[in-house]
């Protein structure tokens, strides 16, 4: 038997956390304040807005106010409320299993606290970090997140903050709990609890409460558990709110099924009915009814039990709740068992079975993907701190180069002027002086050249490997998994012949061959694998087969001395530039006839495309700018080369690339 | 039964097709390996294996260069890729590299064991995907024999004017380029045809009868 406890930790969290911050906080009178106010207030405002959305689970409105709070702090420069801003903003990212972005929140609220100095977010973070672990199922990271969340709480000297350690410790219980290590879990459950009654929040009491009764149902001591449960459904009585008391009674109708008094289990399932009606707990009702079916099942109100199961199953099957699916059709397939209906029950037994599997393979499958998520997240996180230093570096080196001009500028101009004043009368001198000011400032332009050329590549180059980075990743990564995807339900199928009439299976199957193919697509407009692991020759020629087999253009190709393998960013710079050069010629020429040649001699390489279209005038900006041809340009100097354009009205247009080629070492 | 070596740098997906084949009763897999160096050794340990899957992408130099080597080292040993990319002269240069099978990872389980069994029988195997973009590729190669050489409108006229009996000079005032502009043309027909000097070139020009 199986509570679902996770349900019971995370709402009961909130709804501690609502009750401390106020339940009925009314998100239209703060709307009416917000109105009023122009100054930090608003920035408070924002976030407790965001804040009351959040905790009616209304995540998307949530966001935007949040979202919208952090950035109104920065303005205002005011920064209470920003850590905690982002800290539910990465909540929020983790309730829609946006793990990636939910750690990217909670690392900026990391850095933003460590600039600030500000000490005292970190255990909440740390709470969070231990949830997105949690969820990712990497329990030994989660455990130790919750633990330095609650070593951080407990040395806070402000007691307000010393109590929120009743969370860490809830959270730390919950994992060692679903280890199957129920000493350690009670045990941190009981510390929950002693700084909840401390603090005489009853929220949380009862939060630590129905803990500690979940293991003692666990462990097999169902009588203490049962008094834990009776103790709750009495302190929950004066909330507004009888969820909790919905659990207590669930808890209950699993221990008296246990102990077979049916009769007190369905009363409690009809209770903890009762009050999943009353409030928003809705999703929770397909579980109920589930136990409730059960119940009269074992005191063989046949009847009853099979309209309340088939009421439940319908309820799962809306919330698409797999395990609910799987419990319900196992009661109902020994029911009808035990009516004699034995085609039924075996029915309802496959059924089960299959769904069983298939929770095997859903869960399987999560935590596939978990690793995966985990591993990017950390590769992603390095780059993005090796991309940081290498801009630093770069910044440095712009900035020297900036001072040393600068400085030799300045230089020039005080030795100038102290010439002119020296040598006023000394004509011959003054010449001399003139000379040496012009060499000056040509070397000043060459310098200014040369950075321009430096500036360019480092952006050409920039985007030629983020974009290769970004194709390889998705190649790589994600084709591979979903190729994996494709074979696992391709045995799937083999196991299961009659999955190939289900329609859902097999259009699943459809789209996932159309998905394959798209992904290849993209990642070869991206950085083709050809180029990066055969050749400049091979990409050409192929990009031009293409050409020539969709359109009706004839493309000559010649290329001579291309044998051996240019430089990467060459051969990637070259490459876009005959794609964007020929896309021209397909685009605007109306040409029929394109020759593509490519010479390269002596350290030296030519690129002549030519066609015998309309052509335009070169020297019209209009021209210039629709034909991407600064672009184009921008890749020649950031290979230290030139690119010309001539075109004559109805004869046709000549582009072409000239570049140096490093000696190869 | 037939002992299989897997080589994939993704733990995930070796674990994947791992126990996907392993789920094969004929089949076997004795190791796995991230990447070349540590195939080389588990093989060199006395790792059994009558056939070697491969992932193209490995970290290094790739599953095309281990294919090489392992060909020479292990003769015996059969090898395919078992991949996702399939672009045609990718899939050339893998069978080049001697592979004899070349599996997409996008196809289905059964034609995974397929091409196993038919690779083992001594027979070769590519994914149709995959042969069909290796035909494309090689349809876009040059034919051996000399293809008809064309000449852009620039070398033409200079081609023309060589013919005349200009020198670089004039050809450079007559066209407003640089001397440099017109040695480059000059130079890159030279290449074009195989030419060494601009004698061969008026020769095999007029020939071939380029200028009419």
């Amino acid at each position: 038997m199986r509570i679902h406890l996770k349900y019971i930790i995370i709402s009961a969290f909130l709804l501690s956390a609502a009750g401390a911050w106020g339940q009925k906080s009314d998100i239209d009178s703060l709307q009416n304040l917000l109105n009023k106010s122009h100054d930090t207030g608003r920035v408070s405002i924002t976030f407790q807005i965001g804040r009351s959305y959040w905790f009616r689970r209304n995540i998307p409105v949530a966001t935007t106010y949040l979202l919208e709070a952090i950035k109104l702090s920065d303005q205002w420069k005011y920064y209470p409320y920003q850590i905690n801003a982002i800290n539910l903003l990465a909540n929020a990212k983790l309730k829609l299993q946006q793990y990636d972005s939910a750690f990217y929140y909670l690392q900026l609220a990391i850095r933003k606290g460590k600039q600030r100095k500000d000490t005292v977010f970190l255990p909440v973070l740390y709470e969070t970090y231990h949830n997105a672990y949690y969820e990712l199922g990497d329990y030994k990271t989660s455990l130790q997140y919750a633990l330095m969340a609650a070593e951080g709480y407990e040395v806070s000297e402000d007691p307000a903050i010393k109590n929120q350690a009743k969370f860490a410790f809830i959270a730390a219980g919950r994992i060692f709990r679903e280890l199957g290590q129920y000493d350690k879990a009670i045990y941190y459950f009981e510390k929950a609890y002693d700084k909840a009654k401390q603090s005489s929040k009853i929220l949380s009491v009862i939060n630590a409460l129905l803990n500690i009764a979940t293991v003692y149902t666990l462990e097999n001591k169902l009588e203490e558990s049962k008094k834990i449960y009776d103790t709750v459904i009495v302190l929950d009585k004066d909330y507004l709110n009888h969820e909790n008391s919905m659990y207590a009674h669930e808890g209950l109708g699993q221990i008296e099924i246990q102990q077979k008094n049916y009769n007190e289990a369905i009363k409690h399932f009809k209770k903890a009915l009762k009050y999943a009606e009353e409030k928003s707990l809705i999703n929770h009702r397909n579980n109920l009814l589930t136990g409730l079916g059960k119940a009269l099942f074992l005191r063989r109100d046949y009847a009853e039990a099979e309209s309340i199961l088939t009421q439940s199953l319908g309820l799962s099957n809306a919330a698409n709740d797999l395990k609910n699916i799987q419990a319900s059709y196992a009661v109902l397939s020994q029911l009808k068992k035990e009516q004699g209906n034995y085609d039924q029950a075996l029915r309802y037994f496959e059924l089960s079975q299959q769904y069983k599997d298939s929770l095997i393979n859903t869960e399987r499958f999560r935590i596939t993907n978990n690793l995966e998520t985990l591993y990017r997240t950390q590769y992603k996180e390095n780059q993005i701190l090796q991309l940081q230093s290498e801009n630093a570096n770069d910044k440095v080196v712009l900035l020297r180069r900036k001072q040393m001009l600068f400085i030799a500028g300045g230089v020039l101009m005080l030795i100038s002027f102290t010439f002119i004043l020296y040598y006023r009368n000394n004509l011959h001198k003054q010449l001399v002086v003139r000379k040496e000011q012009q060499i000056q400032s040509e070397k000043i332009n060459s310098l200014e050249k040369e950075s321009k050329v430096i500036a360019m590549q480092s952006l050409v180059e920039g985007q030629e490997a983020e974009r290769s980075r970004v194709a390889r990743d998705i190649h790589d990564s994600l084709g591979s998994l979903l190729s994996i995807v494709k074979l696992r339900l391709s045995v799937l199928k083999k196991d299961h012949p009659q999955l190939a009439q289900n329609d859902m299976f097999v259009s699943t199957l459809e789209i996932l061959d159309e998905t394959l193919p798209e992904l290849r697509r993209i990642t070869h407009n991206l950085a083709p694998e050809v180029l990066t692991k055969i050749g400049l020759k091979e990409a050409i020629l192929e990009f031009c087969s293409k050409i020539k087999t969709a359109n009706s253009l004839h493309v000559t190709v010649q290329l001579y001395g291309l044998e051996e393998r240019l430089k990467p960013t060459i051969e990637s710079s070259l490459f876009r530039i005959v794609q964007e050069l020929l896309q021209n010629v397909l685009k605007h020429s109306g040409a029929s006839e394109v020759i593509l040649q490519i010479n390269v001699r002596e350290e030296h390489l030519t690129l002549t495309i030519e066609d015998n279209g309309q052509g335009f005038d070169v020297n019209e900006l209009k021209n210039r700018q629709s034909l991407g041809l600064a672009a184009i340009e921008n890749r020649a100097i950031s290979l230290n080369g030139f690119f010309y354009i001539d075109s004559q009205k109805n004869v046709g247009t000549t582009a072409t690339v000239e570049i140096p080629l490093p000696v190869a070492s | 039964m037939i002992n299989i070596f897997l080589v994939d740098d993704h733990p995930i997906l070796l674990e994947g097709i791992k126990s996907m084949l392993n789920g094969i009763s004929h089949l076997n897999i004795t190791g796995t390996a991230r990447d070349a160096k540590e195939t080389l050794e588990k093989l060199n340990d006395g790792v059994a294996a009558d056939l070697i899957l491969l992932d193209l992408n490995l970290p290094g130099d790739g599953g095309i260069e281990l294919c090489k080597q392992l060909r020479k080292l292990v003769p015996s040993v059969k090898l395919a890729f078992l991949t996702s990319s399939n672009d045609g002269f990718i899939v050339l240069k893998a069978i080049q590299s001697g592979a004899n099978g070349y599996i997409l990872k996008s196809v289905e389980m059964d034609e995974v064991v397929y091409a196993i069994n038919r690779i083992m029988a001594g027979q070769s195997f590519i994914s149709k995907e995959a042969n069909l973009a290796m035909i494309s590729a090689l349809q876009t190669l040059p034919p051996t024999a000399k293809e008809k050489v064309a000449l852009t409108r620039r070398e033409k006229e200079i081609l023309q004017l060589i013919l005349d009996g200009l020198t670089s000079q004039e050809m450079a005032d007559k066209l407003f380029l640089s001397t440099h502009t017109i040695d480059s043309h000059r130079k890159n027909m030279l290449q074009k045809f195989g030419a060494h000097n601009t004698h061969a070139l008026i020769k095999i020009v007029s020939k071939m009868k380029l200028l009419e």
